[in-house]
């Protein structure tokens, strides 16, 4: 018998099959439990990696340089908002993500993520870290680490829940991965670092013949030890990476972050070294700047201090979790007072 | 298409599907969770498949079958298997006068099947799927599917269907 051709017997087990949809529960009830084992397993095999969002510090250093060195003309409306100091042009965001070229078929998470605040009185760009596990509300998906937002809904749903975390408008950002931060890093011919604690990589190693490799078992870390030096792409990346060996592991990474994209913020300001960058940058970021077009963004912010790049961070309690309004936090950056809320919070200013 | 799309598309159907591997709501859910936690940690590579939904009925195929194995989800019993043999053939003895009383021997005798030939009979005869989407589905080749398929047809012929057809087996 062809099993092709229906037979009372095929028929009886299309009937049995038939018979037990009525079985079958309603899958939405499932919907939860997905988002949050899916984030449970990411934050163990994030342990294991401990990948580290240095491309997040790349980032904001690339659209600093864009921004604050690009030769077009300001564009006349938008010098008027920036000088009234407008909250809807004075948030950025910048996302660090982890892709890499090995990982290619695995979850992406914005590790590094910062906030640029475009202070138009002082002509200072500010850089205030979000960390990576802080706990945001994701629509639909519970609660969730801050890092894990870029997995449900990309830079657009990231976006929207930090602004309204922080109750302020973000005007458009950049996203940026590993490779993109390391090849802008090497465009500018590296950055000068001073490193503040010793920090040994879990991710490259030294092997028998003095060669640096991928870190595998038997292999010498690389460690870097405190003091300021030049850093080359590569090296530079692999040391913001860095977290595990940190006395305050990821707060302590976002700070490397900050000071990278501050190096490269000063290295970008040389019109040779922008040159150099900017077609590097340009296939590195992906921007999303909304109504803004990228010369008008670049003219808006042609005129502020990239040697002077101060960053903040944000006033967390024990748990985790944000304190109240931020310390006044939030309302300095509505109402155009960070410089103020900087220089009686010191103890958040790096 | 992204890992939500997928998901507000056919969740329902996997899990429909999983229900008729398993027999049992509850293990079909679990099977069901199980496999897309892992097919969104990876759902690039699934993404990138010909057919995305092959590719993640394949993994709840194989999470199905490797569940007598216990390499993973432990803690679950395949629930169609717990009337214990003894009950199931009190349940085949009593039931031969009430046909539409007891079609439900049909589901005892699947669950009794090799859990590669009942993927291969829903697949067919649920999911109305070719041999050559069965054999993609299960990993293997064209004639393993159309072997796996008679087999299984030819145990419930002699097995089950006497009762249930009035013996019309041919």
């Amino acid at each position: 018998m062809n099993d092709a051709v229906t037979s009372p017997l095929t028929d009886a087990l299309t009937d049995a099959f038939a018979r037990h949809e009525d079985d079958v529960p309603d899958a939405m009830a499932l919907r939860p439990a997905i988002a949050a084992g899916a984030s449970k397993r990411r934050a163990r095999r994030r342990r294991r990696w401990a990948v580290s969002s240095g491309a997040l510090v790349l980032a904001l250093a690339a659209s600093l340089v864009f921004t604050l060195r690009d030769p077009s003309p300001p564009a006349p409306q938008v010098e008027s908002l920036v000088d009234a100091g407008t909250a809807d042009v004075s948030n950025f965001l910048l996302l660090g993500t982890d892709r890499r070229p090995q990982s290619a078929g695995d979850t992406v998470r914005a590790d590094a993520i910062l906030l640029l605040h475009v202070d138009p009185d002082t002509r200072t760009v500010y850089q205030l870290s979000i960390p990576r596990d802080l706990v945001v509300d994701v629509p639909n998906f519970g609660r969730q680490q801050a890092n894990n937002a870029y997995v449900f809904g990309g830079y657009e749903l990231t976006a929207r829940i930090l602004g309204d975390l922080l109750g302020v408008g973000i005007a458009g950002g950049a996203v940026v991965d590993f490779n993109g931060m390391q090849r802008v890093t090497d465009a500018v011919g590296g950055v000068d670092l001073c490193v503040d604690q010793r920090t040994v990589s879990i991710h490259l190693g030294v092997d028998a013949t003095g060669r640096t490799a991928p870190l595998r078992p038997g292999m010498r870390p690389v460690v870097y030890e405190p003091g300021c030096r030049h850093f080359a792409g590569w090296e530079a990346l692999d040391f913001v990476r860095q977290r595990q060996s940190l006395t305050n592991g990821g707060d302590d990474r976002d700070t490397h972050l900050r000071q990278l994209l501050a190096a490269l913020a000063r290295k970008l300001s040389d019109p040779v070294k922008l040159a150099k960058a900017m077609p590097v940058a340009g296939g590195a970021l992906d921007l999303h700047l909304g109504d803004m077009s990228l010369p008008t963004l670049a003219g808006m912010l042609a005129r502020y201090d990239a040697a002077h790049v101060p960053g903040l961070k944000l006033p967390l309690r024990a748990d985790r979790t944000i304190v109240p309004g931020g310390d006044g936090l939030f309302a300095a950056l509505r109402n155009g007072t960070v410089p103020e809320w900087a220089a009686a919070h010191p103890q958040f200013v790096s | 298409m992204t890992f939500e799309e997928f998901v507000e598309a056919r969740l329902q159907a996997l899990l429909r599907y999983a229900v008729m591997l398993t027999g049992d709501p509850h293990t079909a859910q679990d099977l069901v969770q199980e496999t897309m936690i892992r097919a969104q940690l990876k759902w690039r590579r699934i993404a990138a498949a010909s057919v995305p939904e092959h590719y993640v009925k394949r993994m709840l195929t194989n999470a199905y079958i490797d569940l007598h194995r216990g390499s993973w989800l432990r803690r679950v019993v395949l629930r169609a298997e717990l009337p214990s043999e003894a009950a199931n053939r009190d349940l085949v003895v009593a039931d031969h006068a009430g046909a539409s009383a007891d079609r439900d021997q049909m589901w005892i005798w699947l669950a009794r099947l090799p859990r590669r030939q009942r993927a291969a009979l829903v697949l067919r005869y649920y999911e109305s799927l070719s041999d050559v989407e069965i054999a993609e589905v299960l990993g293997c080749a064209i004639g393993t599917v159309r072997s796996l398929i008679s087999r299984a047809l030819a145990t419930l012929r002699t097995e089950v269907v006497p009762e249930l057809i009035g013996g019309d087996v041919r």
